[in-house]
């Protein structure tokens, strides 16, 4: 073979694997929605003072934003759903690149894994996914060859490359998937993604038991791994245990998260072994293995308490600042709304409307001679207590009332605020609440209540008030 | 195992590594072991099967040559052997049924699995056969070459289905390694597999889906459905052949081209001189040519005196709907090309000679996309019945490409495929269309793996890794996709 043949032979092969491998790296990107790491990597260089590490327990229970608020510290939680400790670890190496963190919390369950770890095999986005948008580093190929050494149930490619699991994708990509490549990941939420649904767990004990279990041999080597990674850097770390329906082998598992901690000195919050959080068992649970957002906030209290006694400094440019405090008033905006979502009378949303900045409530009254006077007799007890009481005459006579900044208008001045808004109605023997084309109403005879965000010039939410339910919330 | 398969994609790189650094006849045993343990991959049962036919075939060839006394008898006789084999596995259920229903008859079916690629391998051990009785053929006696003729792995299962005089001799010669033939024979595995996964298999879905809930789809998705199963068909028996040739090629094997831009075809006769030229050729050598030429109508009337070229067709292509598949669907598929081409063959003259009389140029570029169509629009009408899984669920479909009585149609999207995916899907045939035209206008008969490889370096690296990315990215596999075989493995 002579020497030209096998030079155009590496020339070809180059061009090959350049272009595949570069083709490869930018579909896989394309494909695998925006994770958890790629948000955190658009943060500014050295803005985070606290580091919350963990998986779907931490992530939807410790609000980064409220840690700022409690604490003044800029705190930002890098927890994905299923993240075992291995994960945990190559996130912290990962995120030390890039932050300076004072604190880092660990999601202690993060330790509890064994090789029955749940693989994601039927399951998107957990952190096995999430894990492959680290950029390309010796980190992420230590982070590889980790989770080889326990997650045997894939093939290689499956595991390491996103594009075999979500190249159906393609197909189905939107404008957001081809900008985040080029724009600015970063989200106000700091990575916390609290649940707003509601299990009721009454009756619920955490198990008592002074036993220990060990750890899987290997999610204890890389939680000492952490141990030691935060001592080398000078890193105050706390372990947490966010509760969890628990039974008594998890509780041991706690017990020898304990004696580890106590062995190495590092703190360790548990709010597994007793109900420290003081959680209403009825009312803060999302599931058995998470808090919702009433659940959450109590855990995020415990969790700036700690940090206020650790007596740390925040030192930070006024742009950062100014970055928390937005992300503060948009977490504190959200969860106002999701729990508007959640009210379960109209008393309840009413007086959340009302501490809600920016919202303005449109209750449009469908009648169609369908409505008796005891359903306006209803109608007027509904209202009865809260910003929205008015005579009952002014209710049997108008068919459209809207709450805005602190007062109620009704009749021909409520119209003209909705067509200020764009928002178009149809009041009488329907109730439709056009906005941008969409139509936020049930359609029933009652009350039909659909919350305005001025700031955001959105209906995010509709409930009726029927006849039909006898006056209490529907949604869906 | 499939083409499709990481591991036939082992078995072939391990077979390339070892094979050319053996002496020759180590090779050919290699092979024939290779080829065994890939077929096995499906049925190890059936491989007896494969070696029944082999010996058989094997013994009756050099029994003709040794007996030349009764050549035809033992022709007959290990014809009739092998058929019967066929005919056991392959048509016996469908004759109970056939008896079933035209006799009203409750027969018991027989539970009999159709042995992958018996209906190649048999045709290709009989053509060997009949070429030995034609004495065109030097009998093979080397039991290792010959069995490796039916078996070698890369065409056993669907094809090309090879004659002896071409592949026999290749078997004694030691190939050289050849960096270019690996290099061409990579070029069509990777289009070969790009065809399946990425155009077959997207393809797939959607038809399947339409024909299977053909009431509840209007008339526009019901033509959409046909047109991307003539693509699906085409793009996955294409597949197979370019895997087969490329992979056979790889090994210094030269195998015959089975397809050559098929729909481009300006009439019935060219199209079946482009579509799966193995077998178009298997039958014009061993059917059509010895029955027109022999003229047994002649021995009923001497009226039939002129070589009976519509009658040959005819049985051509019954045998072949035969052939295809034991279902009537086959057979109306056959009978409906049967028409086609002997309409073709009628109108030749007359049409000729109009185009004479009104001085119209037969290479007019209209003229020639217009036949194009046709002939493709006329094919894919008969591929209602080729997918169809009965005459009913065919004149089913049919009407309701006419006629929707379904009071509301699904959206076309609600078939399996969303919008993105049949865009994409419209790109590909596109693509598809596009290329074939512009090999047909600028290279016309050269095979694509060679005017790829003709380009310079980085065109060819820029190709590359454009069908590594395609297979990667665009192809149908994942944890929950049920892989759809090739089409053709069934016949």
């Amino acid at each position: 073979m002579n020497f030209k043949l096998i030079i155009k032979y590496v020339k070809i092969l180059s061009v090959t694997a350049i272009l595949f491998l570069g083709g490869l790296y930018f579909a896989d990107r394309l494909v695998t929605p925006v994770g958890e790491i790629e948000e955190f990597y658009d943060e500014p260089k050295n803005s985070i003072d606290v580091l919350i590490v963990g998986g779907s327990h931490t992530m939807c229970s410790v609000s980064a934003t409220s840690i700022y608020d409690n604490t003044g510290l800029t705190a930002y939680n890098l927890s994905t759903w299923s993240q075992p400790v291995w994960v945990s670890y190559h996130y912290i190496v990962e995120a030390l690149k890039y932050q300076n963190p004072q604190i880092v919390i660990l999601d202690a369950f993060g330790s509890f894994y064994d090789r029955s770890y749940f693989t994601g095999v039927d399951v998107d986005l957990v952190s096995d996914d999430f894990a492959q948008l680290m950029k390309p580093s010796l980190n992420l190929l230590q982070l590889n060859l980790a989770r080889r050494r326990v997650q045997v149930t894939k093939k290689v490619w499956e595991e390491y490359l996103n594009i075999t699991k979500y190249h159906t994708r393609i197909t189905e990509l939107t404008e957001e998937d081809w900008q985040k490549i080029f724009i600015d990941n970063s989200t106000p939420a700091k990575g916390y993604g609290p649940f707003y649904t509601k299990e009721d767990f009454s009756g619920y004990e955490y198990p008592v038991t002074t036993e220990t279990r060990d750890l899987y041999p290997y999610a204890e080597e890389y939680l000492l791994k952490i141990i030691n990674l935060c001592k080398e850097k000078g890193i105050k770390l706390a372990l947490v245990k966010i509760p969890h329906i628990a039974d008594e082998n998890d509780i041991m598992l706690v017990n020898t998260i304990h004696r580890i901690a106590e062995e190495n000195g590092v703190d360790f919050l548990d709010y597994n072994s007793s109900n420290v959080l003081e959680l209403d068992f009825s009312y803060d649970w999302a599931d058995h293995g998470h808090l919702n957002n009433y659940g959450a906030k109590k855990a995020t209290e415990a969790v700036s308490n700690y940090i206020n006694t650790l007596g740390v400094v925040s030192e930070h440019s006024d742009e950062i600042i100014n970055r928390w405090n937005i992300a503060s008033e948009f977490e504190h905006e959200e969860s106002t709304r999701m729990e508007i979502k959640l009210a379960e009378s109209f008393d309840v949303t009413a007086e959340r409307v009302e501490k809600q900045k920016n919202t303005s409530l449109i209750l449009v009254k469908q009648d169609g001679g369908m409505l008796e006077a005891s359903d306006v007799d209803k109608i007027y007890s509904l209202f009865e207590g809260t910003m929205m009481s008015m005579d009952r005459q002014i209710i049997a006579d108008n068919d459209l009332f809207v709450y805005t900044d602190g007062s109620v208008l009704v009749g021909q001045e409520a119209y003209d605020w909705c067509n200020t808004k764009g928002v178009k109605i149809t009041a009488g023997s329907t109730s439709e609440v056009i906005y941008n084309d969409d139509n936020y109403s049930f359609g029933r005879y009652g009350i039909n209540a659909a919350m305005y965000s001025d700031s955001h010039n959105e209906i995010y939410h509709y409930i009726s008030y029927a006849k039909e339910h006898d006056y209490t919330p529907y949604t869906r | 195992m499939r083409f499709n398969s990481f591991e036939y994609i082992f078995l072939l790189a391990a077979t390339v590594g070892i094979y050319y650094f053996l002496p020759l006849k180590l090779r050919r045993v290699m092979l024939l072991f290779g080829s065994f343990a890939f077929y096995a991959g499906w049925n190890a049962k059936y491989l007896l099967l494969m070696l029944a036919v082999i010996f058989v075939t094997y013994t009756a060839a050099i029994f003709i040559v040794k007996y030349e006394k009764y050549k035809k008898a033992i022709l007959l006789t290990s014809t009739v052997a092998v058929f019967l084999l066929l005919f056991y596995f392959k048509y016996l259920n469908f004759a109970i049924n056939s008896i079933n229903a035209v006799f009203n008859t409750q027969l018991n079916l027989l539970n009999i699995v159709l042995p992958v690629g018996i209906s190649f391998y048999i045709f290709q051990s009989v053509g060997y056969v009949i070429d030995v009785y034609r004495n065109s053929e030097i009998c093979e006696r080397n039991l290792i070459s010959y069995a490796l003729f039916i078996s070698f792995f890369p065409q056993l299962v669907a094809g090309p289905i090879e004659r002896s005089k071409n592949m026999l001799d290749q078997f004694k010669i030691k190939h050289k390694l050849d960096l270019e033939n690996i290099k061409n024979g990579r070029t069509l595995v990777l289009i070969g597999l790009v065809q399946k996964v990425v155009i077959a298999d997207r393809l797939a879905t959607f038809v399947t889906n339409v024909f299977d809930k053909y009431q509840q789809s209007s008339p526009f998705t019901l033509v959409v459905a046909v047109i991307f199963f003539a693509f699906q068909v085409y793009c996955d028996f294409n597949a197979y052949s370019m895997i087969a040739i490329g992979s056979a090629k790889m090994l210094g094997f030269k195998l015959m081209r089975n397809f050559n831009n098929p729909y481009l075809s300006r009439s019935f006769a060219e199209y079946w001189s482009r579509w799966h030229i193995s077998l178009s050729t298997w039958f014009q050598d061993y059917i059509f040519t010895p029955f027109v030429w022999s003229n047994p109508l002649k021995k009923i009337s001497p009226k039939f005196s002129k070589p009976p070229m519509r009658t040959g067709l005819l049985i051509v292509f019954l045998v072949s709907g035969f052939w295809h598949g034991a279902n009537w669907t086959y057979v109306i598929w056959g009978l409906i090309h049967a028409f086609y081409r002997i309409v073709g063959a009628t109108i030749a003259k007359p049409k000729k000679k109009f185009y004479k009389k009104h001085k119209i140029n037969r290479n007019n570029p209209l003229l020639i996309v217009s036949d194009v169509i046709i002939v493709f629009a006329l094919n894919c009408f008969t591929y209602i019945f080729f997918r169809a899984n009965t005459i009913t669920h065919a004149l089913g479909y049919i009407k309701c490409m006419f006629v929707n009585s379904a009071a509301e149609s699904l959206a076309i999207d609600a078939f399996g495929l969303g919008m993105g995916d049949i865009i994409l899907s419209v790109i590909l045939i596109s693509t598809i269309i596009v290329s074939q035209i512009v090999i047909e206008l600028n290279y016309k008969d050269k095979s694509i793996d060679k005017i790829i490889d003709e380009k310079n370096a980085f065109i060819q690296g820029v190709v590359y890794a454009g069908l590594f990315l395609a297979i990667v990215v665009l192809g149908q596999y994942g944890i929950n996709y049920v892989e759809n075989p090739f089409i053709y493995f069934q016949f």
